[in-house]
């Protein structure tokens, strides 16, 4: 039999890690002042971020894109295709200023870098852009305003994830309505206009995803509804195993034992997102804190013994504490 | 005997390319209303033979042009389908399941549909500008020319040389804003004419309408239109027998685009800007007419969507060209032959740079006409730099057993070729497409009594046409390029009766026409985007039409009823459009004096106040009237 302790030890064994870590891709790595967007690929192809990674086609001869822009439009005004880099929120998830855009027409696709094996995305944020939102809400002169033209017509702009996991497509799939007016009562229709979190991890992830729209408006030519969404905030699990060795600095935690609070030490960057997980490898809980000499809140962890992981965009560490 | 008919002598500007002279019995001189005997005379070799269903509908001025366009008295008074976007939106045709761009429109003889389109907005045409306008179903490529698949449609200006000066005015007012005014000064000499007409013309287009019964009432909102326009003739008499007529034709048209009824608002508008210049000269012998015709067209259109972001600035230059001999050989004999040469110049924000194209095309017709047989034949190659083939034979056959009836039959090969846009729009434009093309066959049958009093027909026609390479846009090679490709195929056939019987007295006058049309159009191959199963009838394109139309003259009173059924049709989103059936009345009153004559006029359109639909999610007004009045001042000397 394995001892408790012995088993996180294992678990914070390099290169024999059964523990993954968790990475939140924000799309913040591009150089993009506020109120512009990117929808050339330099080099050309893609746009990586982190582990994951965009398809990105452009022509420069028209001036043409398909597959994903990055964006820091904030203008949720204006309707009409000019204003397609927008998200209706006015940033990104978490109040962040990137996000990708994506002209999802028949499908877009997301999946991960070559060198992210291992890795799969357990999540990731969807909204509605401007442009699509405004053409739902207010129609336009293709599109119709969900609801039609009494109102009661039970409209709805939806996105299937279809999941890839090495290779292989899955059975399961998931939907995320971006706008639903298919209930009864005109009050529950909904049009999204927040960043919403569709997450993977009850599927067991995928290395890629499929993207497919469908709308209750179509016509002989497809879709009318523009088939636009932005995605923000991707949220992938990259095994230790797959880490910058170097990266995975152990933490001295203090008090330990404790049993309201501990004090982490200065070192650890100024914004990093924290993880705690028990002996089993589930996580208790996790967040994004001003850590550096300051004390982390634990008196609502049970008894027992915890590892601690603080990271950043560079490293990361772990420790272990005991909760008395 | 009307003022039309006086005793003026009438002296037609070798308009349709034929004379007094060549008329023959058996050419084409049908003519669907009451028409300046000028007009009546006025044949074509190339014109479709008599027995095949041709309208011919005088405008003139006062209640002779009581419309708000050329699209609403195509409308009101022929059979053609117009696909319209409702008050003041765009208006195209659809003759015999073909689309808008089948469709040839010629001005005194010259092509003016857009090079870019390919098509015409009937909506932007003023009627006040045409006398007469000729509408001639079927295929007539090797008569026409490019485009003329499903029909043409001639818009003609006719002028009578004589003593002559007149003043004239009106002023019209309706129901949504309607307002007309029209000024026109008319100078005549016995070797020149001058005429200039001024039309202003505005509208709000507000109507009301209901989504469903049940619904409460809205009003159509930014839907306003203005258009403003001249037109100026020239006509000199160089010769007995030869003729220079100059045209000048200028308009503005300013229109909001309204919303469509799935639509809370639009900012749309769109303005236009058109030049048309024409000069012909016509020399006319015994047994010969030289026509050499040509044109200068320059139109710019600017259409602006803030909303939408949207802002497409085009415009077009056209130098077009016909000539043309037609002489007798001998008794029975006709022979023409001409040249048709046009050159465009585009530019567009799509187009990388400008694009021009050239054309030219010769044609050769040969008729013969025995006791109770005429035969024609008539061919034409169009040359341009596409490089494919578009020769096309017409084999047209006429028979009269005796004047009761006769029959006719025709055989012909259409093209339209690729325009501007599908040829050169970035991205998408597709250089390699091939013309649309194919054949028709029609053959018809129709009996007739024409003594006064009383005086009947009855006809029918029979028609099919295989279209293939037939231009679609579709994603080409990504999702989000679309591209024109030959991908389809059409067959169009059909039936049409028409019905005409009319008594005439001294005291008044009374007509009645009926007519119904059948189309099947259906595409030939399935496609999945746009989504098209084979066998389907193509989008805005009514299985049946009919209508019934009453008129009655009574010395100064005259006064018409049309009844108008159009069928279901299918559309691009909303399913199946449901038929209509429009009523509309016209009611007139004429009084003259040596000097002046004047004209007081009503015109209720949609009587019934049918709540329908043209185009998917685009309302249509209900009952709405017009009330005019309009004078002439008049000196003139009978020759």
């Amino acid at each position: 039999m394995i001892k408790p302790f012995s088993l996180l030890l294992v678990l914070l064994l390099p290169g024999f890690s059964q523990a993954n870590a968790q990475d939140t891709i924000g799309f913040e790595n591009f150089a993009l002042p506020l109120d512009t967007f990117l929808y050339q690929a330099d080099p050309p192809g893609t746009f990586v971020s982190g582990a994951v990674v965009l398809p990105n086609f452009f022509d420069p001869t028209y001036g043409f894109w398909s597959g994903w822009s990055l964006s820091s439009m904030r203008d949720t005004l204006t309707p009409g295709y000019g204003n397609s880099f927008s998200v209706i929120s006015g940033e990104g998830a978490n109040h962040s200023d990137h996000y990708a855009v994506t002209y999802c027409s028949p499908s877009c696709t997301v999946r991960l870098g070559a060198s992210a094996a291992g890795t799969v995305i357990l999540g990731f944020y969807l909204n509605n852009t401007t442009y699509t939102y405004l053409s739902m809400r207010d129609g336009d002169a293709f599109a119709k305003r969900f609801g039609g033209e009494t109102g009661t017509d039970p409209d709805f702009l939806s996105v299937t994830v279809h999941l890839y996991r090495d290779g292989e497509l899955l059975m399961d799939s998931l939907v995320v309505y971006l706008a639903d007016f298919r209930a009864d009562d005109a009050a529950e229709d909904r049009l999204l206009h927040e960043w919403t979190y569709t997450d993977l991890s009850a599927l067991g992830g995928a290395d890629s995803i499929l993207f497919t729209m469908q709308s209750s408006d179509v016509g002989i030519y497809g879709i009318n509804t523009p088939t636009y969404f932005a995605l923000d905030n991707v949220v992938v699990s990259t095994p230790v195993s797959a880490r910058h060795q170097n990266s995975n600095i152990p933490l001295s935690l203090f008090p330990n034992p404790a049993r309201d609070w501990i004090t982490l030490p200065s070192g650890v960057g100024t914004n990093p997102s924290y993880r705690i997980y028990d002996l089993s490898g589930r996580e208790y809980t996790s967040g994004s804190t001003k850590l550096a000499g300051s004390k982390l809140d634990v008196h609502a962890l049970p008894a027992g013994f915890y590892l601690l992981k603080i990271e950043s965009a560079f490293d990361h560490w772990t420790g272990k504490f005991i909760i008395l | 005997m009307n003022f039309w008919m006086s005793k003026a002598y009438v002296y037609i500007i070798c308009l349709f390319q034929s004379s007094l002279a060549l008329a023959q019995d058996h050419l084409p001189v049908d003519s669907a209303l009451v028409l300046p005997e000028a007009i009546v005379t006025a044949t074509s070799i190339r014109d479709p033979l008599q027995g095949s269903h041709q309208e011919d509908l005088p405008t003139g001025r006062g209640f002779g042009s009581a419309w708000y366009s050329l699209a609403d008295l195509l409308t009101r008074h022929s059979n053609i389908y117009i696909k319209s976007y409702g008050g003041g939106g765009v208006a195209t045709t659809s003759i015999r399941g073909g689309s808008a761009s089948q469709t040839r429109v010629l001005w005194n003889g010259l092509p003016l549909e857009n090079p870019m389109l390919g098509q015409m907005d009937f909506s932007l045409l003023p009627v006040d500008i045409i006398d007469v306008i000729r509408v001639r179903p079927g295929g007539q490529s090797a008569g026409w020319g490019n485009g003329a698949i499903a029909g043409v449609i001639h818009l003609d200006n006719v002028v009578q040389f004589g003593q002559k000066k007149e003043v004239s005015a009106g002023l019209e007012q309706g129901s949504f804003g309607w307002w007309k005014g029209m000024a026109g000064i008319h100078l005549g000499h016995q070797n020149w004419q001058a005429a200039t007409r001024v039309i202003y013309q505005q509208a709000q287009n507000n109507f009301s309408y209901r989504i469903r019964p049940d619904q409460p009432s809205q009003e159509q909102a930014h839907a306003q239109t203005q258009q403003v326009a001249g037109f100026q003739q020239i006509h000199f008499k160089l010769k007995n027998h030869q003729t220079l007529s100059i045209y000048g034709w200028w308009q503005a048209n300013d229109r909001n685009i309204p919303p469509t009824t799935r639509q809370n608002n639009s900012m749309a508008e769109q303005a236009d800007r058109i030049l048309r210049t024409a000069i012909h000269w016509c020399n006319q012998s015994r047994n010969a007419i030289w026509n050499v015709r040509a044109g200068y067209f320059n139109e710019a259109m600017d259409y602006q969507d803030p909303a939408a972001g949207l802002v497409s600035a085009n415009s077009f230059q056209t130098v077009v060209q016909e000539s043309s001999l037609q002489w007798q050989n001998r008794p029975g004999q006709t022979i023409q032959l001409g040249l048709t040469g046009s050159w465009h110049h585009a530019q567009a924000t799509a187009y990388s740079g400008k694009q021009n194209q050239w054309r030219l095309s010769p044609f050769l017709g040969f008729l013969q006409e025995w006791k109770h047989w005429v035969t024609r034949l008539i061919v034409r190659e169009e040359i341009s730099g596409l490089a494919h083939s578009t020769f096309s034979p017409q084999l047209s056959v006429q028979y009269i057993p005796a004047s009761r009836i006769r029959f006719h039959g025709q055989v012909s090969r259409n093209y339209r070729l690729p325009t501007l846009n599908d040829l050169y729009w970035q991205p998408g434009g597709n250089p390699d497409l091939l013309p649309e093309s194919g054949w028709s066959y029609e053959t018809g049958v129709q009996l007739r009594e024409m003594p006064k009093p009383f005086s009947w027909s009855l006809s029918a026609v029979f028609y099919s046409r295989l279209i293939r390479n037939w231009i679609l846009w579709s994603p080409a090679s990504t999702p989000q390029i679309w591209s024109p490709q030959n991908i389809s195929k059409v067959w169009s056939r059909g039936v049409e009766f028409r019905g005409y019987c009319g008594y005439e007295a001294d005291l008044f006058q009374i007509t009645l026409r009926t007519g119904y049309d059948y189309v099947r159009s259906t595409n030939e191959i399935a496609l999945s985007i746009p989504l098209i199963a084979a066998g389907s009838q193509l989008v805005y394109v009514p299985v049946h039409q009919a209508f019934v139309g009453l008129a009655i003259t009574m010395q100064k009173f005259q006064m018409e009823y049309r009844q108008h059924y159009t069928g279901p049709v299918s559309s691009l989103a909303a399913g199946q459009l449901p038929g209509y059936d429009l009523g509309s009345i016209g009611l007139s009153y004429r009084s003259s004096r040596p000097r002046w004559r004047g004209e007081w006029y009503l015109r209720v359109d949609n009587l019934w106040n049918a709540d329908y639909r043209v185009v998917e999610y685009r309302p249509m007004p209900g009952i709405s009237y017009r009330l005019g009045f309009h004078f002439q001042i008049i000196n003139q000397k009978s020759n």
